[in-house]
């Protein structure tokens, strides 16, 4: 798979594009959920940014 | 997973670079104070310039670029003179600010030594290491952190390691990594090899949590079997920015150094300071006792069987620069994330003009860290263990430093006489 096919190119916030010379994204994974940690030079925003492919709701505990 | 530029841009330390850039407005160990006393001038390497440095007559060190400009031998063999150091192949001088003083081949008269410009940084002796500038004016102060500055005993041990600096910050802010590598692998070697691991290192970790501060970041856990009460959790110990961490507990302190030598080398210094509780403090009688580590047996294989040699081995097997493109990371890693965003933040402040996290200007006597006493819930029995099983093995005063925490101990109460003559 192509990590880099979806890197965050804009910014949430403020919405200037993001370039891989002043800002950050670096891919991880929370189970089989891949997140983009992401930070903004611009208005400093950081924050997860991830491709939802199914609506859960509220999981009962086992 | 990180994209190549963007690893290039966090691992490249060089001049003219945004992560060198940033790592030039620190102050940073080139040399162990002990071997300018036993001769003046050194060839060091830092942040990917080759530089020497020396220590004039009145006691005050200079940093200056490898190469002489007049035809570019080295000026390690350089002679320290009253007031700076003299190239060994035709004379020429330099003082500790760059100014070229003499060049007594040149005609009587001659003007010629204005027009030459020789790269020079500053040095400073603090705790028997000598710390360097490379970056602009005015340089920040020199930060007296309690490591170097404190009472005990002194102890370094270092080695230079072929891999990038970032590998070893990055595994400051990896608690996890300690009861795998230093728990179930080192219990794994031990019962394959017959010795006995340490016991402390093999509790599991219930939770992790990383906290900025103006220092760098606090790293706290919470093993299994404490309660939120307990020093490592309550206290925690920091990643001090760009390239310290400042650990300790039951009567040790380290500041662990990582010298990025260039993008691929890194100095690697254990400064240990010994000052248990229960005894007055060790007074250092005589030069700080320095000694170098190996990591590397007869057949290039990694040392495993103590602490640091295994973290070693992680580092360096990573490769010189670790291929962050094709890593992948977890919800365990966080800690990651977080120095990663605290390096690319502070190359922008310094981009922006202004002063990067851990800056001091203000002249002080002590820049005090928070730092858990009791670690591990282990005692008296943390403290030789990780001299036993950790680079203090190879230290030369080790079996005095054993004995000092073991008569602490015995005052403190926590060890009877009897157990030990047994
Ligand atoms: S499990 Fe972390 S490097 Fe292999
Ligand atoms: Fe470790
Ligand atoms: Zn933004």
């Amino acid at each position: 798979m192509n990590h880099l096919h979806d890197l965050p190119r804009y910014c949430p916030d403020c919405g200037v594009t993001l370039t891989e010379e002043d800002d950050l994204a670096v891919e991880y994974w929370q189970g089989e959920q891949r997140i983009y940690h992401v930070w903004c030079r611009t208005c400093s925003w950081a924050g997860d940014i991830t491709r939802v492919r199914r609506m859960v709701g509220h999981e009962p505990a086992d | 997973m990180l994209s190549q530029e963007h690893n290039d841009t966090l691992t490249r330390v060089g001049p003219g670079t945004p992560m060198g850039e940033l790592l030039r407005r620190y102050w940073y160990p080139v040399a162990i104070a002990q071997d300018l006393e036993e001769f003046p001038v050194k060839r060091v390497r830092l942040l990917g310039e080759d530089l020497v440095v020396w220590k004039q007559p009145d006691g005050e060190y200079g940093i200056i670029q490898e190469r002489c400009p007049h035809r570019h031998a080295s000026l390690a063999y350089g002679v320290v003179e009253a007031d700076g150091l003299r190239c060994g192949y035709h004379g020429w001088m330099f003082d500790r600010e760059g100014s070229c003083l003499d060049q007594p081949a040149e005609p009587e008269g001659s003007n010629f030594k204005v027009k030459v410009d020789v790269f020079t940084g500053r040095a400073q002796e603090l705790g028997g290491l000598i710390f360097a500038y490379l970056g602009p004016d005015p340089s920040p102060q020199l930060p007296r952190y309690e490591a170097f500055v404190m009472e005990g005993i002194r102890d370094i041990g270092h080695s230079v390691l072929p891999c990038s600096w970032l590998q070893i910050m990055e595994n400051a802010v990896d608690p996890h990594h300690v009861e795998w590598l230093h728990g179930r692998y080192f219990q794994f070697l031990a019962e394959k090899q017959g010795f006995t691991a340490p016991g402390a290192f093999q509790k599991k970790h219930v939770s992790t949590a990383f906290d900025a501060f103006d220092h760098g970041i606090v790293k706290r856990r919470l093993l299994e079997g404490q309660s939120e009460e307990s020093d490592d959790w309550r206290i925690g110990h920091p990643l001090v920015f760009p390239y310290q961490m400042w650990v300790g507990g039951n009567g040790l302190y380290q500041m662990q150094i990582r010298v990025p030598v260039d993008d691929e080398t890194t100095w690697f210094l254990l400064y240990t300071i010994h000052k248990p509780e229960g005894v007055e403090p060790p007074v250092q009688d005589g030069p700080i006792v320095s000694y170098e580590f190996p990591f590397l047996d007869e057949r290039g294989h990694h040392i495993v069987d103590y602490i640091e040699g295994q973290d070693v081995m992680a580092w360096v097997t990573q490769g010189r620069i670790a291929d962050r493109t094709a890593e992948h990371l977890g919800k365990s890693d966080v800690g990651i994330l977080m120095l990663r965003r605290m390096f690319k933040e502070n190359i922008a402040a310094v981009e922006d003009g202004n002063d990067p996290l851990g800056t001091v200007r203000e002249p002080h006597e002590v820049v005090e860290l928070p730092l858990e006493k009791d670690k591990f819930g282990a005692g008296y029995a943390f403290a030789t263990q990780w001299i036993d099983q950790g680079s203090m093995r190879y230290s030369p005063q080790k079996d005095a430093l054993k004995q000092l925490h073991l008569d602490a101990a015995i005052e403190r109460g926590e060890v009877e006489l009897e157990e030990v003559d047994s």
